[in-house]
């Protein structure tokens, strides 16, 4: 498996421990190994190369949805397949939309952030519920989505935290009438504008 | 088509179901991602390509499309917030995550096992040693080898399909 190799790791010599490199890009090394690892990447630069490497492919498949390794057919599997056949050969026709009434969708886009939010808004009760999604969420990041009213008061409507993928669907609901909502904003733990 | 169906629709499903939190809607982003597929062949013909990646990329994209599209109207600050400039910057960046996909699922059977434990099992490195029953230190390694595979074909492989997905 040794590569064109910017490295050559294969032979575990006593100096390059490539599975503690591992171990440590992925996470998985208990604290004395963690010393262990530390001391010798301080002074081997080509470990800490390799260990920028692993961090890197880390983080892209840390970004992969878990459901891309779902195999096969739903379920319930021929429904979806049959309207789709039906509609592959039928001319295009205007599909109604999906927005009731009482409903209203908000969506937007952060140049800052690259984050994007896309926000139904139903009346509930004598407030409002909210399904979101929102993508590009650096991962981890503690989020808040707020509903903002005429007044410019904010109202907490759900607050998690971003998933590796970076994309999630939310809900959640605020004590404003649907008349009265003006804006919606995903925030940061520290109060800045993800979406705003 | 229904080849295509029959091996992808489920994680498509699945994927748009999480985005849109409702079964009926994420149908019909199945539907809409199935159309788009059946409507660029070259997608699909490109052999090894990112298929799988390339689909629950326009999934993703036919979730974002499809609430703007209905945004009713728009009070000054709803248009505020609608006028902002498409991320192509972003999208890129989510494709660029989706061609893992395809890197993993070519991975040897071994390795495979290995990253799904560790990564989409939640699993710890002694919970996937004993669930696949070889030692902890031929877990790092696979997952070593795993690592440089994939980060090989990535780099190999910056996608042509994702492109097809705008
Ligand atoms: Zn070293």
């Amino acid at each position: 498996m040794r590569e064109d190799g910017d490295m050559n790791l294969d032979g575990m010599s006593m100096d390059h421990d490539i599975e503690q490199l591992v171990a440590l890009a992925m996470g998985l090394s208990d604290a004395s190994d963690r010393s262990a690892a530390e001391a010798h990447l301080a002074g081997c630069p080509t470990c800490r190369q390799e260990l920028q490497e692993l961090r890197e492919i880390d983080a892209a498949i840390r970004r992969v949805p878990p459901e891309a390794f779902l195999e096969g057919p739903p379920a319930d599997a021929d429904l979806v397949l049959q309207r789709v056949l039906r509609e592959v050969r039928a001319p295009p026709r205007l599909r109604s939309g999906a927005a009731a009434a009482s409903s209203v969708w908000i969506s937007g886009a952060d140049a800052r952030t690259g984050a994007e939010l896309v926000a139904a808004v139903a009346e509930a009760g004598h407030g409002v519920r909210l399904t979101a999604v929102v993508v590009g969420v650096p991962a981890g990041e503690r989020c808040t989505l707020v509903v903002i009213d005429r007044t410019g008061t904010r109202y907490t409507a759900v607050r998690w935290i971003a998933p590796e993928c970076g994309a999630g669907g939310v809900q959640g609901s605020a004590p404003v009438r649907i008349d009265d909502v003006v804006a919606v904003a995903v925030l940061a733990a520290d109060g800045s504008g993800i979406i705003s | 088509m229904r080849e295509l169906y029959e091996k992808h629709a489920a994680a498509v499903l699945a994927y748009a179901e999480r985005l849109t939190r409702d079964r009926g809607a994420a149908e019909d982003v199945l539907q809409e991602t199935m159309l788009r597929a059946w409507r660029h062949p070259d997608v699909l013909r490109n052999g090894k390509g990112s298929v799988r990646g390339w689909l629950m990329t326009v999934a993703q994209r036919i979730v974002i499309d499809r609430a703007r599209a209905l945004s009713a109207r728009p009070t000054e600050q709803e248009e505020d917030l609608g006028a902002a400039p498409p991320q192509r910057d972003h999208s890129g960046r989510v494709i660029e995550a989706l061609e893992v996909i395809d890197a993993i699922r070519d991975l040897p059977e071994e390795q495979k096992a290995v990253i799904m434990h560790l990564y989409f099992c939640d699993s710890s490195l002694l919970d996937s040693s004993s669930a696949l029953d070889v030692p902890k230190g031929t877990v790092k390694s696979r997952a070593h080898y795993a690592l440089r595979a994939l980060r090989k074909s990535i780099s190999g492989s910056v996608n042509t399909e994702g492109r097809a997905a705008e």
